[in-house]
């Protein structure tokens, strides 16, 4: 017995058919951001050049008159939203093999965050800006430096930019 | 007007397409490596142990302050501001995996389970699934012991910050009555967070006997 024809195409179908796998893509993409590994590797390391101009910014931020508080924060906030576009990177599977990991790198900001926090209530207990900025900024150097090693460390576990 | 299809075979250009975007799936998701379970635990343990020591420098700081009489010197000042400075830093790491702990809740222990049962150790999956409930036991009292080290280390923390901007702006404030109660307070909570970091310590010890296959 003969087998069964295969249908050939319409052109029409193979339009459709290519529409919805792209879109599929798309869709994917809209979702769970850009997950190709050339797109997780950029996000990496814009996280870590975030990170240095960070603490470059802690660095010569006594230089400053005002003691530098508005840069830093800016750069703070410029390192938050790196961090937020790398994650919008990973692949659901990297997401939810690295839950924990994650969940303790957002902890991490928020726990670094308080730096500023405390050095504004320094201020307002009677401390100079100097002081107080410079003081906040030895911290952030020394924590965004440690966060960082283990954003690194989950970024290789997790297999981050791996092709 | 000649269609795309009669490019090629028909069956070969769908079968082409439907393998590109299995392909393009593939590549979003990468199978990402979990992190060893027992290596997770060591890691745990050492970040305890070094949380320990920090807080061990701090409080021996602060009781070379207090034992000041009269104007504290510069060098134990500075000292000071600088172990005060190092601890919030250093800190930061434990705290956010206390915090992660608590925030995730059962979830945590779930994914950590999860990566238990994935180990290539035939021996360690049984063992991790045989101790299920002790294992589960000791992470519920790690996250009890992390919550209240946390709750210890924030004032214990805001105090020492308190005192080093007192110390900065009057050398002879260890003599207040104020910084004598802050001091107080310090060693309170200090202890409370040592005492919590030990029994971490401890349960993280028992879970990795646990999970340790009997040497032949």
């Amino acid at each position: 017995m003969s087998p069964l024809p295969w249908p050939t195409p319409r052109p029409s179908l193979i339009v459709v058919l290519v529409l919805m796998l792209s879109g599929a893509g798309l869709l994917r993409e809209a979702v769970y951001g850009q997950t190709n590994p050339e797109a997780q590797r950029n996000a990496l390391n814009s996280v870590r050049s975030q990170v240095s101009w960070l603490q470059n910014a802690s660095r010569t931020a006594s230089s400053y008159n005002t003691g530098g508080y508005g840069l830093v924060w800016q750069q703070f906030q410029s390192l938050c939203a790196a961090y937020a576009g790398f994650k919008s990177t990973l692949s659901p599977q990297q997401r939810a093999a690295g839950a924990n990991e994650l969940a303790e790198l957002d902890a991490g900001l928020g726990i670094i965050q308080e730096c500023f926090t405390n050095a504004q209530q320094d201020m307002a207990e009677g401390r100079s800006e100097r002081a107080a900025v410079a003081s906040m900024c030895r911290v952030l150097d020394r924590a965004i430096g440690l966060w960082l090693q283990e954003m690194d460390k989950n970024a290789g576990r997790l297999r981050v930019g791996w092709g | 007007m000649k269609s795309i299809a009669h490019l090629g075979s028909g069956r070969g250009l769908i079968l082409a397409l439907l393998a590109v975007h299995f392909t393009q799936l593939g590549c979003a998701s990468h199978s990402a490596s979990k992190r060893n379970p027992r290596e997770g635990i060591a890691e745990f343990r050492e970040l305890t142990v070094a949380s320990q020591n920090a807080v061990h420098t701090a409080l021996r700081s602060l009781e070379r302050v207090s034992a000041q009489t009269n104007s504290c010197p510069p060098d134990i000042g500075e000292e000071f501001a600088r172990v005060v400075e190092q601890l919030q830093a250093d800190s930061v790491r434990v705290r956010a995996r206390a915090q992660a702990m608590l925030a995730r809740g059962d979830a945590y222990f779930e994914e950590w389970q999860e990566h238990l049962a994935q180990v290539k150790d035939p021996r360690m999956r049984q063992l991790a699934q045989q101790n299920r409930p002790s294992l589960e036991r000791s992470f519920g009292r790690i996250k009890l012991a992390a919550q209240t080290a946390g709750e210890a280390f924030r004032p214990c923390l805001a105090d020492l910050r308190r005192l080093e901007v007192r110390l900065e702006a009057d050398p002879r404030a260890p003599g207040s009555a104020a910084a004598h109660d802050l001091i107080q307070s310090v060693r309170h909570n200090g202890q409370e967070v040592l005492r919590q970091l030990q029994l971490i310590e401890q349960e993280l010890n028992a879970m990795d006997q646990t999970l340790t296959p009997p040497k032949n």
